[in-house]
């Protein structure tokens, strides 16, 4: 009885150390997931791989708010078709659109919030306990930002709901928003435009000058890692646009290039391709404007990324290492049958348990 | 003093509608057209409105149309609306039922609308639903015969209100057969379409789309069959699938374009023969096999586009017996258009000075523009529109005469029918668009090709291109017919004007008098230029004034026309000649005159800069300016070099107790002009970081040093205009980062 006693207080004090540097961690954790596509709609792989990892959490974005007729606006509004499995909790996100914050937005905290909560109504969904805002603020914007969070802040509460935001690494150097918890988003971290041979979706030399901050951010978080892959194409003169699921095996317009000596020697870190383009096609883009095109020459290149396995976790650790507990709820970014197959289910197991 | 600084900012800001130097560049448009592109709903708008005008007698209706969808339902017997005023007037109650179901749908549709802060209700969803249903039913319920295309469009519209794909699936089913054809029928066809693509029958609704001729869902929906895979699939589903038609078209235009782009870039690329090249010949064979199967009722199509592609590959001989083939084959009338055309456009590639060739030319260029005409009038009378109208014919047109023959027709030694192609063309343009008798600015209303193609001409070029439009060597009967049809606004005093100023250009002012003499301050007074010679003197030092006319903002500053008062251009050459004799002769006509070299040098040095492209008054030698320019043109001498040159040798000339004023003028002009190697640069490392380079030993530096020099030597004597430059004392005091643009 004495001995068990000692394991359960060494298990404490081993646990309360975890979680001693780097602050509270967010409530309720668990394996969750962003969904960013515009129709709500999940494939079967989809809902295996939610039933499968025990996602609990879903952070779906209900739309954008984009400056439209000089006034910020809702875009791209989420279309309800299936619903969200009853055991995972669906969480709402906001993206606004960092000019919206140049605009007096006191007036839309609100609006913001009670859309939130009608379409929530209208689509027979259960009401939310959260909303997330997710907003590439900088400097120059912080403070507009920071008060309109305080606001839709206000607004939440009273409708129960917590509110949390994303929080990009480069404003983890600002002090923290006015939100009940953060998820930070790690990825995005490299410049697609420069060519230095960095995964410029996730690459810990990207990471690791913000480390050092991640210790003592003054606010509960979590983190977000990457699925997906880009496939980017760039002209002679540089960085052109991201294409959209291009059929890369169709040799008529694609045909693969060596590996760049650069971005070959890490095996199992580093996955890039690029493919030189040999003929010229008009690709229509997925836009509301059905005539925006994107233009592809013979002479182009198409570079795809993905992150590897190892680096993701090498990038999970380091985080861990310097904040116990920011991986007790790691998000995915984002729930998708073809992010979904990129890896194993071991990997996503290792993915959401480090 | 901020001057250098200041006004090295407005020199950025402040340009005239056209670059001097610029290069022009216009898109090659698609030769390879089988079918129409008007788009979705270009395609039915037109024939409603019509159907409106005829009802009510008025062409207002045309608006009206769009006005519909504006009307509250609660207020329809109030509305001005000419359509629905027409129905209630007339007691047309047929009609008026019809329109108020019509307003009452429209209505319901946008009441709802997903992208407002007001996100709707259920109870909103459950209001529009039982409208649609409501309608839906009003919509069957309709027995007549009269509107009954309309009011089955309106079931349908109200069906897919309701996401009833099925419903919509079903209803076109069972109304299909028993509809004549018209614009609703069409409509409730493409409704049907959407129907199809919902429910996965994914070719089904293309077929649809390809027959309606939208390219956009088209483009969707086929973005993974633009390719001989996708086509031979779709032949094999159905030899005569009207979505054939956009894949074949799709594919030879963007073969074209590869073929294009590889030409331009890396023609011998192992990568691109393999890939590309490769599925185009396998294109062609497969092409062949169709028209020899005798399963397509197109077999133009196919065979015009083996064609082509042949002749793209560079086997023009066996391409161009093809195409020759192809027009006499089964196909509709535009397929058949569309093989002659490619063929003409095929046939430019082994082009000959030949007369039997330019005849061909000439025919087939006459023979387009009645293709063109009957396109344009189509247009018209479709959109009741008078001005251009931009169409496939124009477009291929405006590609032979500015981009593919030019080129080829300065290889055969005749430059001046190269230049008269372009300027037939620019005249044609004129007169489509109706612009020809415009009189304001030859130059401002000249589309960008030609202007560019005279614009390049030196002053010898350009006096033998007029006598050439005046008959001079244009002997055979292509050159006789694009000179009749030249641009008639090219007066005798354009010419004078073009010849004098290219003249300037060249330097050779004493040739350039006698053209410009010939010149009235009328027609200076409606160029676009007149803006800025109306206000600016010659005579001003660029470098201690810059003449602003655009006291605010560049961009509120409109290029006006204006009256100018004297003849700057003539005045300026003759100054210039009086010079330079000057200069070479220094004998004074009497004996109280005296002649200092320097000072003459630094006048001229002023004029060479100030008409320079860096200069107020680069109208004396251009048409136009931009930061960005340069000595551009063939034989122009660089102005601002001379200017450099006879400040150097003024300086050199002046003995140490000369004239102190001059010293210190041609001290500062010196530095003041760009000439030479730049004190600072700049490089990019791998990862785009700037590298600033700064050198000492630079022209820049050096001129700045001497004067600084100066000014520290003489301190109390200098004059403030020069004292105060920001610039100067920056240099003075260690902290000078450079001054010359690039």
């Amino acid at each position: 009885m004495k001995f068990h006693w000692s394991i359960i207080l060494l298990a404490i004090v081993l646990l309360t150390g975890c979680d001693k540097r780097g602050g509270d961690t967010v409530p309720d954790p668990q394996p969750a997931a962003y969904f960013w596509r515009t129709t709500l709609r999940f494939d079967s792989t989809e809902l295996a791989f939610l039933h499968e990892h025990h996602v609990g959490k879903l952070y779906t974005r209900f739309f954008d708010v984009v400056m439209r007729d000089d006034k910020p606006m809702p875009n791209a509004t989420l279309r309800f078709i299936d619903s969200v499995p009853k055991d995972v909790e669906m969480i709402p996100v906001v993206f606004i659109m960092e000019n919206c914050l140049q605009h007096d937005l006191d007036q839309y905290s609100d609006q913001l919030v009670e859309r939130v909560v009608q379409m929530c109504e209208t689509n027979d969904l259960p009401a939310p306990h959260e909303i997330q805002i997710d907003c590439d603020w900088t400097l120059k914007s912080m403070d507009a930002y920071y008060h309109f969070l305080e606001l839709v802040g206000n607004c939440a509460r009273k409708h129960d709901m917590r509110l949390s935001a994303t929080i990009r690494l480069h404003q983890l150097t600002m002090k923290a928003p006015p939100v009940d918890y953060g998820v930070l988003m790690v990825y995005n971290t490299g410049d697609a435009n420069r060519s230095n041979g960095r995964n410029p979706i996730l690459d810990y030399r990207d990471v690791q000058p913000y480390l050092k901050y991640v210790a003592k951010y003054p606010l509960p978080l979590c983190a977000a890692y990457p699925t997906y892959g880009w496939q980017l194409l760039y002209d002679r003169e540089g960085f052109k646009s991201i294409l959209h699921d291009e059929n890369l095996a169709d040799s008529t317009l694609y045909k693969p290039l060596p590996v760049n000596p650069l971005t070959q020697s890490q095996p199992g870190v580093m996955s890039h391709g690029t493919w030189l383009v040999v003929a010229s096609r008009d690709l229509p883009e997925l836009s509301d404007d059905a005539n925006t095109t994107t233009w592809i020459s013979p002479g182009d290149t198409v570079h795809t990324w993905t992150v590897a396995p190892l680096e993701l976790l090498r990038v999970s650790r380091a985080l861990q290492h310097e904040r116990g507990n920011i991986n007790r709820q790691v998000v995915i970014y984002a729930l998708d049958s073809k992010n979904i197959n990129r890896y194993n289910k071991e990997d996503y197991e290792t993915f959401f348990h480090p | 003093m901020k001057r250098f600084s200041i006004l090295s900012t407005l020199a950025l800001l402040c340009v005239i509608q056209v670059l001097a130097c610029g290069p022009w560049a216009r898109p090659m448009y698609y030769v390879f057209s089988a079918y129409n592109r008007q788009q979705l709903g270009e395609t039915f708008t037109p024939q409603l409105q019509q159907y409106w005008v005829n009802y009510t007698g008025q062409d207002d209706a045309r608006y009206a149309m769009s006005g519909l969808s504006w009307v509250n339902p609660e207020e329809f017997d109030k509305t001005s609306n000419i359509i629905i005023r027409t129905a209630i007037e007339r007691g047309d109650n047929e009609m008026e039922q019809y329109l108020r179901a019509l307003v009452a749908y429209m209505h319901a549709s946008s009441s709802i609308d997903d992208e407002n802060w007001q996100y709707p209700t259920k109870s909103q969803l459950k209001k529009q639903n039982t409208s649609m249903q409501y309608l839906n039913n009003v919509a069957r319920a309709y027995k007549g015969t009269r509107l009954r295309p309309q009011y089955c469009l309106l079931a349908m519209r109200t069906l897919m209100g309701m996401a009833d794909t099925q419903g919509v699936i079903d209803y076109w089913t069972k109304a299909e057969p028993t509809l004549q054809p018209s614009v609703y029928k069409e409509m409730m066809r493409n409704i049907y379409a959407g129907a199809l693509l919902r429910t996965g029958k994914r070719k089904e609704a293309c077929d649809i789309y390809a027959e309606q001729g939208d390219m956009l869902s088209l483009k969707w929906i086929m973005r993974e069959g633009r390719n001989l895979e996708g086509i031979t699939g779709e032949y094999n589903r159905d030899p005569n699938a009207p979505t054939l038609i956009y894949l074949v078209q799709d594919f030879v235009n963007i073969g074209s374009q590869t073929l294009r782009a590889q030409y331009e870039y890396d023609w011998d690329n192992p990568a691109y023969i393999s890939a590309s090249q490769n599925e185009m010949r396998q294109f062609i064979t497969f092409a062949q096999k169709v028209v020899k199967e005798g399963k397509t009722q197109v077999p133009a199509l196919w065979q015009s586009a083996a064609g082509y592609l042949t002749c793209g590959l560079g086997e023009t001989s066996s391409g161009l017996s093809m195409l020759d083939k192809a027009m006499k084959m089964k196909g509709t009338e535009r397929m058949l258009d569309n093989a002659r055309v490619c063929r003409w456009v095929a046939s430019m590639a082994t082009a000959d000075a030949s007369t039997k060739y330019q005849d061909y030319f000439l025919n087939e260029l006459k023979w387009m523009q009645t293709v063109e005409k009957k396109e344009i009038e189509t247009y018209r009378k479709q959109y009741n529109s008078y001005g251009f109208v931009s169409n496939h014919y124009t477009e291929v047109l405006q590609n032979i005469m500015y981009d593919i023959m030019p080129p080829k027709v300065t290889e055969w030694g005749n430059s001046n029918l190269a230049t008269a192609m372009m300027g037939w063309m620019n005249a044609h343009e004129k007169l489509l668009s109706g612009t020809y008798s415009d009189q304001y600015d030859e130059d401002y209303y000249m589309s960008g090709d030609y202007k560019h193609a005279l614009d390049e001409l030196t002053a010898q070029e350009m006096i033998k291109y007029r006598d050439y439009l005046n008959g001079k060597g244009a002997n055979t009967a292509l050159e006789r017919y694009l000179n009749a049809g030249k641009d008639i606004t090219m007066t005798a005093e354009y010419f004078n004007d073009r010849i004098g100023t290219k003249y300037i250009r060249e330097g050779n002012f004493e040739a350039a008098i006698p053209y410009l003499e010939k010149v009235s301050l009328d027609y200076y007074g409606k160029q676009a230029i007149s803006f800025y010679m109306s206000k600016r003197d010659y005579n001003v030092d660029r470098w201690f004034r810059r003449q602003v006319v655009c006291p605010g903002e560049y961009w509120t500053c409109h290029e006006k026309p204006s009256p100018v008062k004297y003849h700057q251009k003539l005045n300026f050459c003759r100054d210039m000649v009086m010079l330079k004799n000057t200069i070479a002769n220094p004998v004074p006509e009497d004996d109280n005159d005296v002649i200092y070299v320097p000072q003459l040098k630094y006048k001229m040095a002023s004029l060479y800069y100030q008409a320079s492209y860096k200069g107020d008054c680069w109208y004396i030698s251009r048409y136009g300016q931009s930061a960005y320019d340069t000595v551009c043109y063939r034989n122009e001498k660089d102005f601002v070099a001379e200017a450099a040159h006879l400040l150097d040798e003024a300086l050199k000339e002046m003995g140490p107790n000369d004239d102190f004023i001059l010293q210190q003028n041609l001290l500062y002009a010196r530095a003041y002009v760009p000439f030479g190697d730049r004190y600072h640069t700049q490089t990019w490392d791998a990862d785009y970081n700037v590298i600033n380079h700064y050198n000492k030993q630079s022209r820049e530096y050096q001129t700045m040093a001497d004067l600084a020099n100066f000014v520290k030597g003489n301190r109390g004597r200098i004059d403030k205009k020069i004292s105060r430059c920001d610039v100067l004392n920056k240099f003075i005091n260690g902290k000078y980062t450079g001054f010359w643009p690039e």
